[in-house]
């Protein structure tokens, strides 16, 4: 299927004036969107991802690179040619507030989007205004009035009207969402969803909020200082990112889970105090960082809206006998920070990764030398059924027990010495 | 302060955004000195304009057996040295006046809307020759020019006033050109040209409407300097050749007739003075109605009306005060805060009670327009004018701020309850380095010397965390990233070692990982320092990350009070448990997010009954009769519905 937008080697320069230096708000960017699908451009600030939504839209000229839409390129078009692109592709901004001229009724801003389109009697415009109108939840009554007299949601709905009433076949969406409080930001959304559902139209949806882009898009794109970093399928890139950028964003991002946030904030801090000590105790702060991050991959786990072993299931299959040695321990605890994308080994800072891979090896060793690899076998085969089964506490419980000793124990003091000694000793 | 200072432009703005439902003209309508100006304007042009007609005499019709007399019934304004009647002469000489005053304005208008209106709008090297050619324009000296083609063109008034025109032009082009560019970078411009409109299109419908306000105030002062001009070329002989009238001449022959009688100077004088001012005040007039400002209300003048009122209410029953035996740092009982709209009051923040406890954080969380900003602003009195803040009790660390004066509470603020906001870049101030102003806030706050204020800036800015404090201190606050600016101002809000800090919003226009090391910082703090944490805030995610209890606001009030994971684990107010849900977490990509129906409802509007009700999935008849109480749930939580019993199994 070919590309309604294809972006290639695109790059964009801001050019100073006076003491100003020339900036590069983009470098050699090629992203691609297919038609009635959503490509996500994420970005902390500066990183060019509305340049690249204006550029689209033809506010911005490129320096070098092509825009090719439905099959032309449209890069250096202007004039009546890029006037005439008007009904192929729009745009709803960010600001509710200053994307309307506040002394025009709503009317006469909406109807700005029909200049181009085949001539219409007045009576047959206003009708096309008043159904897009209706289908986004206002009625006739708004036709009359000026921006002011509608709240941000209300803007907004009539931004996504007027962008979809020359019926264009892409959208660029450049943070429509974000101004918005969370529950209208939830309508709106649904809205986006709906329409593009009814009318196959494209967004290009530029956002610097990672769960708004991981639900509305397809395909994501990340860009940094103007450069794109990574881009695939959604899932992909926000569960399995391949470059310590998109990993950072995603780690940043926060939860309303006050648990799971205690205990990503334990893994950030035992990560900081592992990569702040260069002398000393680096094993014992490594261990701290590998118990934090199962923990983490647990309540991670049951934050997902269907909780899944299945990372687990391989390792666990090889049975019993495939923890015999050092090799195959591992392989099965490795397993378990597997179990969520944000504990995964591939999201681990490089930096940090051989630490928490020898302080695994360590500790499995050590496991084997006190003949409890069957424990552990038994107790991530328990974790695997407590998650299955949504039994949060146990499966919790089991996590925390992997290098204690065999339960129930007499006398958890002595028992918990013991296992230290053994441990040091290995 | 800026947080503050921003929900009261919200205030002004919805203020504003009401009035501007009607047009231009209708708000200028409303002003009584603009009606008064222009009527007087209006009257002095027709009588001028029909001269013929309206004055009793001709200009130069001479009555003898008058000369240089006072008022009289047949001589309205009296007559000249020559007998000549007063009020015949300023009609007719109006038309010569007033013409000038045309003349001006247009040859004005003409070039400064075109130099502008191009120059702003095609920007590049027409912009730049445009704007090269005013430069010059206003280098050229304007009253030598005026003389030169006087001189050369002799007594021509046209000539005079067309020249004064071109002098004019390039202020009135600075004018336009710079608003112009302010309505350039609107977004409905750039929305304009996403819709396919041309140039040209663009000028006329969006650009011109954000120049007509400033260019209208500008034209009419050029035409009042017009009307003096023509007046000084007229007095000193330049203008029209006597014996024809002009304003100018008038005053010249009244200055003659100065050794026999005064009298003369009052009308001629006078009537310059009425329409230059009347110019002037009918250009603020027309500036008022353009920036939606209702100048003509009195209680504006009214400096008591000014003052943020605070009342000491009669203790309710005191729902979220600390349990007994509890310590809280600060407990708001019963606190309602009122602004002004019109001639009444409306409600912003209704009856809300909370504490927090030492070395606590608590978030206020709700969507915009639910009065969380309102609530800290209540706290720290920094409320727009007018406002009305009325308590049982307001009381930090034992002190009862309702009953400290303006002055005593300027000791609290800063140094007991420190502050930040959610645009720290604005929060400070563009002309000073960051690090003077750091300084400034240590010496206020610790009565400390110049050397040890230094010193002790340096350390905050190492406990915030600031990368090469030395270099960052000479910088000025344009000169960081957000991330950097909101360090500053958290240095700054600890340099009075609070052992309260508001934060309102601190992180919603900061990127995400920014975000987290601004968070983890504040949790950092709050361990060294034991100080106590309010934070408003939108964002479950900030909530969950750094706070151990949580209050949810809707409508002015407090709907729900829990300490964070249980009400993110068992929300107990709908209201709550929707807000929650609206967020894209668990919910399967691409799928429809479970909605909020409606809004929230508007300060004033709010219903007698449940203000969620309408909102509401288990919204019953009871819930609309009567205010619902706060309901203490388990040990510490409380939510203000009646129907908590049934949520469990309605989430489930």
């Amino acid at each position: 299927m070919s590309s309604l937008l294809e972006v290639r080697d695109l790059t964009v320069m801001y050019r100073g004036r006076g003491r100003r230096k020339d900036k590069v708000a983009l470098e050699g960017v090629s992203v691609s969107l297919n038609e009635g699908e959503t490509l996500g451009l994420v970005g902390e600030s500066g990183s060019g991802k509305s340049t690249l939504g204006n550029t689209v839209l033809g506010l911005v000229k490129p320096e070098r690179g092509t825009i090719r839409f439905d099959g032309s390129d449209i890069a250096g078009l202007t004039g009546a040619a890029r006037r005439k692109l008007s009904t192929q592709i729009q745009a709803v901004f960010q600001d509710p507030y200053t994307s309307f001229n506040p002394h025009r009724t709503i009317e006469q801003s909406m109807g700005e989007t029909l200049a181009n389109s085949p001539p219409m009697s007045r009576g047959e415009k206003r009708a096309r205004v008043v159904a897009m109108l209706d289908r986004v939840g206002l009625d006739s009554s708004a036709l009359s009035k000026f921006p002011a007299q509608f709240s941000g949601g209300q803007r907004q709905r009539i931004s996504i009207a007027r962008a979809l009433l020359p019926e264009p076949r892409l959208v660029v969406c450049d943070e429509s969402v974000s101004a918005l409080d969370l529950s209208v930001q939830a309508q709106i959304l649904n809205l986006l969803l709906e329409l593009q559902r009814e009318r196959g139209v494209a967004y290009l949806f530029i956002t610097h909020d990672l769960s708004v882009v991981r639900h509305m898009s397809t395909r994501i794109a990340v860009l940094e200082h103007g450069k794109l970093i990574e881009q695939g399928d959604a899932a992909g890139v926000t569960d399995e990112p391949s470059q310590p950028y998109t990993r950072r964003l995603i780690s940043a991002s926060l939860s309303a889970d006050s648990e799971l946030q205690r205990d990503r904030r334990s893994t950030r801090r035992a990560m900081t105090r592992l990569a702040a000590d260069a002398t000393g105790d680096r094993s014992k702060r490594a261990d701290e960082v590998l118990r934090t991050l199962e923990h983490q991959a647990v309540t991670e786990v049951f934050a997902q809206p269907v909780p899944q072993s299945r990372a687990l299931a391989l390792p666990l299959s090889r049975g019993i006998a495939g923890v015999a040695d050092v090799d195959g321990v591992t392989a099965l605890r490795a397993a378990v920070l597997e179990l969520a994308p944000r504990t995964a080994e591939a999201m681990t800072p490089a930096a940090m990764l051989t630490l928490v891979q020898e302080a695994r090896a360590r500790k499995c060793s050590a496991l084997i030398s006190r003949g409890q690899s069957g424990v552990l076998y038994g107790r991530i085969r328990d974790l695997a059924v407590a998650i299955e089964t949504g039994d949060r506490a146990r499966a919790l419980e089991l996590v925390g027990s992997f290098d204690e000793p065999l339960e129930p124990s007499p006398h958890p003091n002595g028992a918990r010495a013991g296992a230290h000694t053994i441990e040091s000793q290995a | 302060m800026s947080a503050v200072i921003e929900g009261a432009a919200i205030q002004e703005q919805s203020r504003r955004a009401a009035e501007r439902g009607a047009g231009f003209l209708p708000r200028l309508v409303r002003q009584p000195i603009a009606v008064a100006c222009s009527l007087v304007l209006l009257v002095i042009v027709l009588a001028c304009v029909f001269a013929e007609w309206v004055s009793p005499y001709g200009p130069l019709d001479q009555d003898l057996q008058n000369t240089a007399a006072g008022p009289s019934a047949s001589h309205l304004l009296g007559t000249d040295q020559l007998g000549r009647d007063i009020l015949s002469r300023m009609l007719h000489g109006g038309q010569v006046t007033l013409l000038g005053i045309v003349q001006a304005v247009v040859v004005c208008a003409v070039i400064g809307l075109f130099l502008g209106l191009t120059a702003g709008t095609l920007g590049g090297w027409v912009e730049t020759v445009a704007m090269r050619l005013c430069d010059l324009l206003l280098a050229v000296p304007g009253l030598v020019m005026l003389l030169v083609i006087l001189g050369i063109y002799g007594n021509n008034e046209a000539a005079a006033m067309i020249t004064l025109g071109v002098i004019m032009a390039p202020t009135l082009a600075r004018v336009v050109y710079s608003a112009t560019i302010a309505v350039r970078e609107e977004l409905y411009v750039a929305s304009a040209r996403v819709a396919g409109l041309t140039s040209f299109q663009i000028m006329r419908r969006h650009i011109l409407s954000g120049v007509t306000g400033p260019a209208l105030t500008q034209i009419s002062i050029v035409a009042a300097v017009a009307c003096i001009a023509e007046a000084g070329i007229g007095y000193l002989g330049l203008g029209v050749a006597p014996p024809a009238p002009s304003w100018g001449n008038l005053v010249t022959d009244a200055q003659n007739l100065m050794p026999i009688s005064a009298w003369m100077l009052v009308p001629t004088g006078g009537i310059i003075a009425v329409v230059t001012l009347s110019l002037t005040l009918l250009g603020n007039g027309i500036r008022d109605a353009y920036m939606g400002r209702s100048s003509g209300s009195s209680k504006a003048f009214s400096w008591r009306a000014l003052a943020v009122k605070v009342s000491q209410a009669a203790s309710p029953a005191g729902g979220g005060a600390a349990p007994l035996g509890q310590e809280s740092i600060l407990s708001v009982k019963g606190m309602t805060v009122r602004l002004p709209r019109g001639s009444s009051e409306v409600t912003i923040v209704d009856d809300v009670n909370f504490h927090v406890a030492p070395g606590e954080a608590v978030a206020i969380v709700g969507e915009s327009g639910c009065g969380k900003s309102m609530t800290i602003s209540g706290v720290l009195r920094v409320l727009p004018m007018g406002a009305h803040v009325a308590a049982a009790s307001i009381s930090f660390k034992g002190a009862e701020l309702t009953s400290l004066s303006e002055r005593e509470m300027n000791a609290y603020r800063g140094t007991g309850i420190g502050f930040i906001s959610q645009e720290p870049i604005s929060s400070l101030n563009p002309a000073f380095t960051v690090g003077h102003q750091l300084e400034e806030a240590v010496r206020l706050h610790r009565g400390v010397g110049k050397g040890k204020a230094r010193q002790i800036a340096r350390e905050l800015m190492a406990r915030v965390r600031l990368p090469e404090p030395d270099a960052v201190a000479k910088k000025y606050p344009h000169e960081l990233s957000g991330g950097m600016a909101q360090r500053i101002a958290i240095a700054r809000a600890l340099a009075g070692e609070p052992d309260l800090l508001i934060a309102d919003e601190p992180t919603t226009a900061l990127d995400v990982s920014v975000q987290c090391e601004i968070l983890d910082l504040l949790r950092d703090l709050r361990e060294q320092t034991g100080m106590a944490l309010i934070l408003v805030t939108h964002d479950w995610g900030v909530v969950a990350e750094a706070c151990d209890r949580a209050l949810v606001m809707y409508a002015g009030q407090v709907v729900e009070s829990a300490d964070v994971r249980s009400i993110i684990a068992h929300p107990a107010h709908p209201y709550t448990r929707a807000l929650l849900q609206s967020s894209s977490v668990g919910i399967a990509p691409r799928q429809l997010l479970p909605v909020i129906a409606g809004t929230v409802p508007v300060p004033g509007s709010w219903p007698h009954g449940c203000r969620f009700a309408s909102r509401c999935v288990l919204a019953e008849d009871a819930c609309r009769t009567g205010p619902i109480p706060m309901v203490t749930l388990d040990e510490g939580s409380a939510a203000r519905c009646i129907r908590t019993d049934v949520d469990e199994l309605v989430r489930t």
